[in-house]
């Protein structure tokens, strides 16, 4: 029973870091109708400018942390604006420009962080210390918290900025019509690339925080930007609230099914049931995906 | 193809190409080269899979690494000695690879674009994890390392007999490609892809359609993987990771549509890193920096520089044939449609509350009413394209399936408001589309282009000129459809409906943003419509199009039946009268 709660412990953990990323996808959705396949490149790039500046330059962690965040949304604008912009106006039903320069952006991220990092995986030590708290007689590592409140924190800002405040109406706005939402003054692609400054800027602080518990390398982006996409599509790019508590109900069963059938069945599991869940509903449980005729 | 000595001698020209490439170790002797080559050649087999999915159906697949590996462990478990085990095992890949595209497109044919994607990277990653997990057969992670090469009583044939064998399978796999990308089946798959909800609208079921499609994608891949096997001599979980469907994917988009891009752009991704193999790591860098150039300056690929946007079906000679509503015209029936207190609700809003009449034999009825009445929600709900909350439709007394394929095959056909058009076929492509040839070995002929399946094309062809003649289409039949006018598009979608020969055809506002002769001409079209048989319904606004059509009208406001009768009767004018005021109105202010 105690290894049950523990590994429940970490999967809540690591269900919040899929849980940001995922709700970076459901932003760059909202406003746009597409979504970054970089992604988990993004946060791996997060995760390796963090340990550059704690590790070489020794720079404090929340300061570094900070400059993370910035420089995510600093990437996010040239991810918006190379990858995403020349294929959204043009876009007719059926091209996907954006997808495949997308994952283009990806392999040459991935690229950079190989050439100037090297192609090895290196432990990040924990913002703190790395002695477990026992908490209800299962130890949990102080990362580990700092990670859950950390995920439901900005789930909640992300939420609340959404549905609570007239930028996230706009943002909805420009979502559901970007023509109309022109007619009437707001500038379409000002809101797409503030999502995906936020999107990527999200993405490379979960990268910060998934680092002391999985090493840093550069090629730990694609299984986070898989599997929280998978999550994102599952909810059927819902609120992000509702897509948090699928994270971390992805990242409890993950946990457990590891722990007790094997790191193989992990994938094979979430996979598969990721094919049964699209097969079951297409758009998640959600209706916004519906094709219009 | 339509042009039997064409047809030949391309095929003569490939037979030569194929013999001279295979010819090449008897001249060449270097095995580096060899095996390079034999590469090549089996990555454009993998790749035109690939291409059957993002060059005709625009999905982007990125689990093709799984019908390789499976193609490749078949080899590589029941072994290349020939006859015998070489045809098992390849009987075996192509059913396995066919079978697991079926199940895939038939199950996830609700998905496209990202979520597509996505769900072909969960295919990947989870056969790589079989792959490692499944021991007993596959030896897990280290994978089957003693591999021979295709072999007759322990004899084991050099690898210039194995580079042979894979060009000649090259070979076929282009032939079949290219006649595929002409055949009927091939523009059904491009349609697929250009609009999926006006191909439902034609009768064909968009799972059918990609169940198919991902079924051939699927077993053309596998063969690729069959070849693999022998060739590297070693199979192991790690060579057939997600990374290899990313690159299978970059080539097909470098390559192009055109069934000769899979070599090219096999030929880049595996030619490129070789050459410059002093930079260790650099493949990643050369594949993206491939996909960026392609996504952005080449979005159709190497091979659309070469040929034209509209290469699609090569016989400039086809001239549109003299309008011929005699014998080889297949008979029209008029059909009569009855609906019965359908409720239709979006959410809060009614559309449809409980509307009930009836489309009489024979007749041009019109549905006309203010925006948001509900007209197009009445023919959505006839033709299936939104369920409907209670009610029911019938046509001819037989009630009408829910599913938009199945009520056109049943003979309801019907346009749509703003014209959805294929736009990656020419307006005779599009037409010829509907025409449903018999279904049974459809695919099997596509590939190999028999003489039976060249004469039906030929015929296809010849009735979907005619229909376009019928509706006064007097554009090129071969442009480039998206450089149509308006006007033009209407008269092909209305021609395409026509082809799917139906008993009642729906007409949603035809005569928007039509100018005034258009208007004039489409008036005389429906009309000509009617006297073949066609039962046509009409929804407009337009109260000037109506009075030169109708024979009877339906009068919808707010979701409900106003009036229903002969368009002379007295009911119907009074009403006409109200909304032709407003209407006459609206029009003067416009203009």
């Amino acid at each position: 029973m105690i290894l049950f709660f523990q590994l429940a412990a970490t999967g809540l953990a690591l269900g919040g870091i899929y849980a940001i990323v995922a709700v970076g996808f459901s932003l760059t959705f909202a406003t746009s109708r597409t979504v970054n396949f970089s992604q988990g490149q993004s946060a791996m790039i997060g995760a390796v400018l963090y340990y550059w500046l704690r590790m070489t330059l020794g720079v404090q962690p929340v300061l570094a942390f900070l400059v993370v965040i910035l420089a995510g949304a600093v990437l996010g604008l040239v991810i918006a604006l190379t990858a995403i912009f020349p294929f959204v106006r043009s876009q007719s039903r059926t091209e996907h420009g954006w997808l495949l320069s997308t994952i283009a952006l990806g392999i040459v991220l991935e690229n950079i962080a190989l050439f100037t990092f090297g192609s090895e995986a290196r432990a990040l030590p924990p913002m703190f210390s790395d002695k477990p708290i026992a908490v209800l007689g299962i130890g949990i590592l102080p990362h580990e918290l700092t990670l859950i409140v950390a995920a439901i924190g900005m789930a909640i800002i992300v939420d609340l900025l959404l549905y609570r405040t007239l930028y996230g109406k706009i943002f909805r706005a420009v979502a559901t019509n970007p023509p109309a939402s022109r007619l009437i003054g707001i500038d379409s692609s000002r809101m797409i690339a503030v999502s995906y400054a936020l999107s990527t800027s999200l993405a490379a602080a979960a990268g910060v925080l998934i680092a002391p518990l999985v090493n840093v390398s550069a090629s730990m982006g694609t299984i986070i930007g898989i599997k929280a996409f998978a999550i994102a599509a599952v909810s059927g790019m819902l609120r992000p609230v509702s897509i948090f508590i699928l994270g971390l109900c992805f990242g409890i069963v993950e946990s457990l099914v590891a722990g007790y059938l094997g790191l193989g069945a992990r994938d094979t599991m979430a996979f598969g049931s990721l094919i049964l869940l699209l097969a079951w509903r297409p758009f998640g449980f959600s209706e916004r995906w519906q094709r219009q005729v | 193809m339509t042009n039997p000595l064409a047809h030949r001698s391309r095929s003569v020209v490939l037979l030569v190409v194929v013999v001279c490439a295979a010819a090449i170790p008897l001249v060449w002797r270097n095995s580096y080269v060899l095996y390079l080559g034999a590469l090549i050649a089996i990555y454009s087999i993998a790749i035109s899979g690939v291409n059957i999915l993002t060059g005709l159906c625009k999905e982007v697949s990125l689990g093709q690494s799984a019908f390789f590996a499976i193609g490749a462990y078949s080899y590589a478990i029941v072994g290349g000695s020939l006859p015998m085990n070489a045809c098992l095992g390849l009987v075996i890949a192509l059913l396995l690879g066919g079978l697991l595209g079926t199940l895939f497109g038939v199950f996830l044919h609700r998905l496209s674009g990202a979520q597509f994607a996505l769900a072909t990277v969960a295919l990947a990653i989870i056969a790589e994890q079989i792959l490692i997990e499944w021991k007993p057969v596959t030896r897990g992670f280290g994978g089957i390392s003693n591999v021979t090469g295709f072999s007759i009583n322990r004899w084991t044939a050099p690898r210039e007999l194995h580079y042979v064998i894979v060009v000649c399978f090259a070979g076929l796999v282009y032939y079949c490609m290219s006649n595929l990308s002409k055949s009927s089946w091939g523009r059904i798959l491009i349609a697929l892809g250009d609009d999926t909800v006006a191909l439902e609208s034609l009768g064909f079921s968009r799972r059918r359609t990609l169940g198919e499609a991902m079924c051939l994608s699927g077993a053309v891949t596998a063969l690729g993987g069959w070849l693999y096997a022998p060739l590297a001599q070693y199979v192991s979980p790690d060579s057939f990771s997600l990374q290899l469907s990313i690159t299978f994917l970059i080539a097909s988009l470098v390559g192009g549509r055109h069934p000769g891009g899979p070599l090219l752009g096999a030929a880049t991704v595996v030619v490129m890193p070789e050459a410059l193999s002093d930079f260790p790591d650099s493949r990643l860098l050369i594949y993206g920096a491939l996909l960026i150039v392609v996504v952005y300056f080449l979005p159709g690929g190497i091979t659309s520089l070469f040929t034209s946007a509209t290469q699609v079906l090569p016989d400039p000679n086809v001239k549109l044939a003299a309008p011929n509503h005699s014998p080889s015209h297949p008979p029209y029936k008029a059909g009569e449609i009855a609906f019965n207190d359908v409720r239709l609700r979006f959410g809060a809003t009614t559309a449809l509350d409980g509307v009930s009449g009836r489309i009489l034999r024979g007749t041009i009825t019109c549905i006309i009413g203010p925006n948001g009445a509900g007209k197009t929600s009445l023919l959505n709900a006839i033709t299936g394209i939104v369920p409907i909350e209670s009610g029911s439709i019938f046509l001819d007394g037989l009630e009408l399936p829910s599913q938009p394929y199945l009520t056109s095959r049943s003979g309801v056909a019907r346009t749509f408001q703003t014209p959805r058009i294929f736009g990656s076929l020419t307006p005779l492509e599009n037409v010829a589309v509907a025409i449903r040839p018999a279904r049974s070995s459809l695919i099997f002929a596509s590939l190999i282009s028999t003489v039976s399946s060249s004469h039906r094309e030929r015929q296809v062809i010849d009735h979907a000129s005619s229909l376009l003649k019928l509706v006064g289409f007097d554009g090129d039949c071969h442009a480039n459809t998206s450089r149509l006018p308006f006007g033009s598009l209407r008269a092909v979608e209305l021609a395409r409906a026509i082809a799917c020969t139906p008993r009642v055809l729906f007409l949603d506002e035809p005569s928007s943003g039509l100018d005034t002769a258009e208007r004039a001409a489409l008036a005389k079209n429906i009309v000509r419509v009617r006297t073949t048989g066609i039962t046509v319904g009409v929804i407009t606004h337009d109260i000037d199009l109506l009075l030169a059509i109708a024979d009877s009208v339906i009068v919808i406001d707010a979701g409900s039946l106003v009036a229903e009768g002969d368009a002379q009767s007295d009911a119907i004018r009074r009403q006409l009268g109200e909304y032709g005021n407003v209407a006459g109105n609206y029009e003067c202010s416009k203009s």
